[in-house]
């Protein structure tokens, strides 16, 4: 049996250890100490039968879904009359073009979950034989050096003793390296499998809003509602966390609320303002707020929408990797800009700025008042510019952010701690999504690759993480960053940089040390993420 | 609030940027003095805010001063490092070192790319440019540095 909380990644950290110790020591004693630790180490855990049997399972499904898929695509194509049929104003098309998406995206996955639990059980299976081996060869150098030393038996070694401890030492320096393998491919495995499932399990959206308030059909086409900024699969407006949320703040409305909601939905001029507004709800507001803010953007074009209230979004080629610049950084990034304006920090504020760029991100009222102004009406980039100014200063005295002081002409920000960054993540994200959030230091490798699936979690599910990531100048000197993970596809993450960008890394990237792909070569180790709590 | 005592007393540059004058060397001139008058034989500095944590930067681009009035002596960087517990903390300083040799008006040219990554060179363009074709055609800065590359345009007249 595992030991308890042995995680896979704390199996494989535990086996790099020994192996190292097993190829270090240099007596007996220790040598048959560390051999025995090793062989404590728990076999990689899991059943890949069951996983199989899982995986037909959903073969099974996956037929099921193809042929729902196959039906509601042949109703689509009929064409249908410009009929109502929900109570939120959703078209009879619409929801069948809606239902024709979803459930190929149910088809997809299905089929993907499929694939990741018979690839999570071949990795088992062979790691499991490969452990089995080296556990093979742990235990036979343990045989050949016999019981240990008492204390004076250990002053003398002989020629012929010290060979024979030599030979052992290699052979279990070789089971202690096959044991890693295996624990490394293991983990690997379940990581990726864990990541692909959360990503499944959250990209099933509609599922999330639980409210009979609204028709099954309208819940359908909310979570198909995307974007103008890129293609519509990259650009979803409504997160599982959003739909889930708004589902809750709906199943609290008392009748006449419900119904007063139900008519701004019904009465939006577009799928793109229907989102918004359940967008705003999801963000925790009430429902004059919400109604106030349904005055400033009804009616407006989408493009106008998603101009003033989405501050990030997605090109279709954004993950296309076109190499790196002379710094380092991704030659292929996205500006994030308001009419030119980008959404970027004001002087060494890296740490507000995500944080009020990453508040913007999870609720459309706030991203309004900066991009609108208090009328929400306005299209001005200057104007946007001084608000965001305005705001990054706020956050940076919240936060108790350090200041350069430039005397007669008074101070200048001058970087955050972590505390201060928890502080204003916490006044100004987690109310609109719900988690509190909490610093978690991840300065190695282990402890990043320990870290990433809570990340990818929180990413699919729509609340962005914050992160900190550090280096060295030229002249040796620190530098620091503020960034944030704004989105997640398969083994790549996309993140913002309060520069004004988003680009994509890879898992590998983040875990190994390549975040100037992000930025640029003076900082390339994450060291910490804010992480919203489950 | 924290406040870095040991910036505090040290007497900043910007204070002498903004004047007009050093106090111990050559005159020296910040982002938005870009009306430059010396005398021939006067050296002077260009000193431009030049911030670690958003890889700010400024270069020389062409077309150059006329060297028959104004000569480059030199350019240099000056960083101030962070606190390690302080995230995006540090400043910087740009410097740009003129000589005034005779009497006449001539233009220095600057680009301000305001983040790391904002400018790079080509082959077919050695001179640093906007990376992002949205950049460009890079405006010439009426105000004070802002957030998108920019040229920054001194005129110097030398007496």
């Amino acid at each position: 049996m595992p030991a308890a909380g042995e995680s896979t990644t704390d199996r494989r950290e535990k086996l790099a250890g020994y192996q190292r110790s097993i190829a270090g020591a240099d007596d007996k004693n220790t040598l048959i100490e560390a051999i025995r630790s090793a062989l404590d180490v728990s076999a990689p855990v899991g059943s890949p039968s069951t996983l199989d049997d899982i995986a037909e399972r959903y073969a099974k499904q996956a037929d099921a879904a193809r042929d729902v898929q196959d039906r509601v695509e042949q109703v689509a194509l009929t064409g249908l009359p410009d009929a109502w049929v929900g109570s939120t104003g959703a078209k009879a098309q619409e929801v069948v073009s809606a239902a024709a998406r979803a459930a190929a995206q149910m088809d997809e996955a299905i089929r993907g979950a499929r694939r990741a639990l018979i690839l999570l059980s071949d990795a088992l299976t062979t790691a499991q034989s490969e452990d089995k081996g080296g556990r093979e060869q742990l235990r036979e150098a343990l045989g050949m050096l016999g019981s240990q030393d008492g204390f004076f038996d250990d002053m003398v070694e002989k020629d012929a003793e010290e060979a024979e401890r030599l030979r052992a030492r290699n052979i279990a320096s070789a089971g202690a390296k096959t044991m890693h393998a295996a624990a490394e491919k293991a983990d690997d495995a379940a990581r990726e499998a864990a990541r692909d499932l959360n990503k499944f399990a959250a990209e099933a959206r509609a599922g999330r809003m639980k409210t009979d308030n609204i028709s099954a059909a309208d819940r359908l086409v909310l979570a198909d509602i995307s974007g103008t900024g890129g293609p519509a699969e990259m650009n979803e407006l409504l997160t599982a966390n959003d739909l889930e949320r708004s589902g809750k703040a709906m199943e609290r409305m008392n009748a006449q609320d419900q119904a007063r909601f139900e008519r701004m939905l019904a009465e939006a001029k577009s799928p793109q303002e229907r989102a918004y507004l359940v967008k705003a709800l999801a963000a925790g507001h009430d429902l004059n707020e919400v109604s106030e803010f349904r005055d400033k953007i009804h009616g407006k074009d989408p493009a106008w929408l998603q101009r003033h209230l989405t501050p990030v979004t997605t090109a279709g080629d954004s993950k296309f990797n076109e190499g790196l610049n002379a710094d380092g950084s991704n030659k292929n990034t996205d500006q994030q800009a308001f009419k030119g304006e980008r959404w970027s920090q004001d002087a060494a504020t890296c740490v507000p700025s995500t944080v009020v760029t990453g508040r913007a991100v999870v609720d459309p009222l706030y991203a309004l008042e900066l991009t609108g102004g208090p009328s929400g009406q306005e299209d001005d980039p200057a104007a946007f510019r001084e608000r965001l100014h305005d705001e990054q200063m706020r956050l940076h005295e919240d936060g108790d952010g350090s200041n350069e002081y430039d005397f007669p002409f008074g101070s200048t920000p001058a970087g955050m701690d972590e505390e201060g960054k928890t502080t204003i993540s916490n006044h100004e994200m987690s109310p609109h999504t719900g988690s509190e959030y909490r610093y978690q230091e991840a300065a190695s490798a282990d402890a990043r690759r320990e870290v990433l699936t809570d990340v990818e979690k929180s990413v699919a599910e729509g609340k962005p993480v914050p992160i900190t990531v550090e280096g060295k100048d030229k002249n040796g000197d620190y530098v620091g960053h503020s960034m944030m993970i704004v989105g997640q596809e398969g083994d790549m993450l996309q993140v913002y940089n309060p520069w004004g960008t988003t680009t994509w890394i890879s898992e590998d990237d983040f875990i190994n040390g390549n975040m100037q792909k992000a930025s640029d070569n003076r900082m390339p180790n994450a060291t910490g993420v804010h992480l919203p709590a489950e | 609030m924290r406040p870095r005592l040991a910036a505090a007393l040290a007497l900043p540059l910007s204070a002498l940027a903004l004047s007009g004058c050093g106090l111990f060397g050559p005159a020296t001139y910040g982002p938005e003095e870009r009306s430059i008058e010396v005398d021939a034989g006067d050296e002077f500095t260009l000193s431009l805010p030049a911030s670690p944590s958003m890889g700010q930067d400024w270069h020389l681009v062409s077309p150059h001063p006329d060297p028959a009035v104004v000569k480059r002596t030199g350019q240099h960087k000056e960083t101030e490092e962070s606190d390690p517990d302080l995230v995006g903390g540090g400043s910087g300083e740009r410097f740009f070192d003129f000589e005034a040799v005779k009497s006449g008006t001539t233009e220095i040219k600057l680009i301000h790319c305001p983040y790391s990554s904002s400018c790079s060179t080509t082959a077919d363009n050695p001179e640093p440019s906007p990376t992002s074709s949205s950049d460009t055609p890079v405006p010439t800065a009426t105000g004070k540095p802002g957030t998108n590359p920019e040229y920054f345009i001194y005129t110097v007249t030398v007496r």
